[in-house]
């Protein structure tokens, strides 16, 4: 399936292991990924330094460009991104867009506020976990996994996930949600699992905390 | 930045942050940043969207009209 797919803008640098992971296996799922090159940053930077209205304009761009509104009822207009900041604005842009309208006018463009933005993580976790994607595992037997999630993926008002407890990408649709009790065979990366404690928890704080200790 | 590149270049605002933040520590931060730089996570080239033109005619429009 095609999807309009915007990385963010620390995929490309600090957070460049998620490029490469989805680079690995975008090809093995057949996720066709693209569009990248005309979407600017989610903003999400600029609500930091109070230019909200900088950051719900230059989200709506992103979700107008490049071909103005979307087409009802087409997959393509589906959006999956592996930047949280730009997922979790999409609610705001939807009820900015009156307000929107005039700046994206400005720029030859229009939104209609019905794209839906799914996290990359969801993509995978619910579309293609039932088409298999367990099966295209390799090399299960000898990975050890630790989940982290971050603060974002999981926030509770946008969740696919359980916000204190995520285990949407190591549980396969039969394995239920009982944490520990977990057969190999349940998860969908079919890995041992290693402990998961702040595996929810905002990873620049944990950072700053090992920083200055 | 955003109005120049269209996107954040995550190595100059690093720099500039900590030069404006933190001018007296900023040598304390090398060593991080060469692990960085050498696991190729500080491109030193910023990536430019197309058409930014389009993009700085929409926050211009957003200056115009206040804060939404």
């Amino acid at each position: 399936m095609k999807y309009t797919y915007y990385p963010g803008c620390s995929v490309s640098a600090t957070a460049n292991i998620y490029r490469d992971s989805i680079d690995a296996i975008a090809p093995s799922l057949g996720l066709e990924l693209g569009g990248a090159s005309t979407t600017g940053t989610a903003g999400g930077r600029r609500v930091h330094v109070g230019q909200g209205a900088h950051e719900l304009a230059i989200s709506a761009r992103n979700l107008a460009s490049p071909s103005g509104p979307p087409r009802r009822r087409d997959p393509r207009a589906a959006r999956a991104t592996p930047c949280s900041t730009r997922r979790t604005t999409t609610s705001p842009v939807s009820r900015a867009a009156d307000e929107n309208r005039q700046a994206l006018e400005a720029g030859g463009l229009t939104y209609g506020g019905s794209i839906r933005v799914r996290h990359l993580l969801e993509v995978i976790c619910t579309r293609y976990r039932m088409r298999g994607a367990s099966s295209k595992v390799s090399r299960s037997s000898r990975l050890k996994v630790a989940s982290y999630y971050g603060c974002q993926i999981v926030r509770p008002e946008k969740g696919f996930d359980d916000p204190d407890e995520p285990r949407s990408s190591t549980i396969s649709p039969r394995g239920g949600r009982r944490a520990g009790r977990l057969s190999n065979e349940d998860r969908l990366l079919r890995a041992s699992l290693m402990g998961t404690e702040g595996d929810s928890r905002c990873g620049s704080a944990r950072t700053c905390s090992s920083t200055r200790s | 930045m955003v109005n120049t590149y269209g996107r954040n270049h995550e190595t100059e605002l690093m720099t500039r942050y900590i030069i404006e933040a933190e001018p007296h520590h900023a040598f304390n931060f090398v060593p991080q940043g060469w692990r960085l730089f050498s696991n190729r996570r500080l491109p030193l080239m910023p990536h430019r969207i197309k058409n930014i033109q389009q993009l700085k005619r929409i926050l211009k429009k957003v200056d115009e009209l206040g804060e939404i």
